[in-house]
């Protein structure tokens, strides 16, 4: 049985996504010694990172501004890793999750026929163990930035679920009365598996979640990488006061929002 | 650097609590056993029944509610063997937390 992960990367004005996706497959190849196959519609990607390079189209896209810039991004295409994944069970990244250890293994030796993150915490200390909700239906959130999925029946209707939501987004957040723009994976990808398990919950579905948190860094956090160690400093309103904490991290896979930091230490991250 | 920054920046407080939280959930994903059909989290409740227990066979609910009938001595062997070795790692980077305190 093959294994390997799939990163789609499309490159904006602002963002070269590539170039992450370069250096998340170098860490996945590195830390869970699987092959990592691209996908984006930028021909200028070596192949000698990747053990393929999927170029598909994919002109549509997303925008809202952070600050005072314009930051946008194409991410209409997920639920084609069913059909373009190589491989009999697949990780699908997102290209901003740091792998750095190889906890994901073990998801990935399972006989799980599907699995994704259905509670994060943020690096700032909110929300720890949190398990989201969302639209009037009170839909259990499931997060779409690591998906590990195999080729059974049921995770073929999961991505036909998505791709058929996808394509009828405003519908779905008219009947859930959930915001339809921008239009979130996240969103997509919890109601394709609340249908997928016949509508009752992701408890009915057995293991379609990854046991842990999914630990994500908000652009809010400031990120100082050495060697390997992360050293974050945040601010957080404890007793109505707004303090500065700081915090040291190493070895622990991180799901970095934070684009611009991204892009300017892909040397630091390179492993 | 002007002042108010100097002052913020001495009132910096290292967050234990929040770095205990990330080893919980570092750990926690280490801990995971995957054994005949099921998925343990290696516990010491787990093992502590495990090894209490006589029978050759035993039927244990599993992370995801599934009900499964397991052979008790190797799940109980791997167990341990994960639960003490992700153990030592932890108390490890927990003494380093707390000295950073």
């Amino acid at each position: 049985m093959t294994q390997g992960a799939v990163i789609f990367a499309y490159n904006t004005d602002l963002y070269e996504y590539t170039r992450i996706a370069t250096v998340a497959a170098r860490r996945i190849q590195h830390y869970l010694d699987i092959p990592v196959t691209l996908v984006t519609d930028s021909d200028s990607v070596t192949d000698s990172d990747f053990d393929r390079v999927i170029i598909q189209d994919n002109e549509r896209e997303q925008a809202r501004f952070r600050g005072t810039e314009l930051e946008q991004w194409r991410n209409f295409d997920r639920h084609l890793a069913w059909d373009l994944s190589p491989y009999d069970r697949t990780l699908l990244v997102d290209a901003d999750f740091i792998v750095a250890s190889d906890s994901l293994k073990s998801i990935m030796n399972s006989d799980l026929e599907f699995a994704c993150h259905r509670s994060q915490m943020m690096i700032t200390g909110e929300h720890f163990h949190r398990r989201e909700v969302f639209g009037n239906h009170e839909i259990p959130t499931l997060w779409a930035t690591v998906v590990a999925f195999d080729r059974s029946r049921f995770s073929e209707t999961v991505f036909s679920r998505w791709k058929q939501i996808q394509e009828h987004y405003q519908y779905y957040a008219q009947l859930h009365r959930f915001i339809s723009a921008p239009y979130r994976n996240d969103y997509a990808l919890s109601m394709a598996l609340h249908q997928a398990s016949g509508q009752l919950g992701q408890e009915s579905s057995s293991g379609s979640w990854i046991p842990w948190d999914l630990v994500t860094v908000w652009s809010d956090t400031d990120i100082v990488l050495d060697q390997g160690t992360y050293s974050m400093t945040y601010t957080r309103i404890t007793n109505n006061l707004v303090r500065k904490f700081k915090l040291d991290l190493r070895d622990h896979d991180l799901h970095i929002a934070n684009k611009t930091w991204l892009m300017n230490n892909l040397e630091a991250l390179n492993v | 650097m002007d002042t108010n920054t100097v002052i913020t920046n001495i009132r910096t407080r290292y967050d234990f609590e929040l770095g205990k939280k990330l080893l919980q959930e570092k750990y926690r994903s280490k801990l995971l056993v995957i054994q005949q059909g099921g998925y343990f989290i290696a516990d010491h409740l787990l093992i502590a029944y495990l090894r209490q227990e006589t029978s050759e066979r035993v039927i244990l609910q599993d992370e995801y509610k599934n009900v499964v009938e397991v052979q008790r001595v190797p799940l109980l062997d791997e167990m341990s063997r994960t639960y003490n070795s992700v153990m030592k790692q932890w108390h490890t980077e927990y003494q380093e937390l707390r000295s950073r305190r």
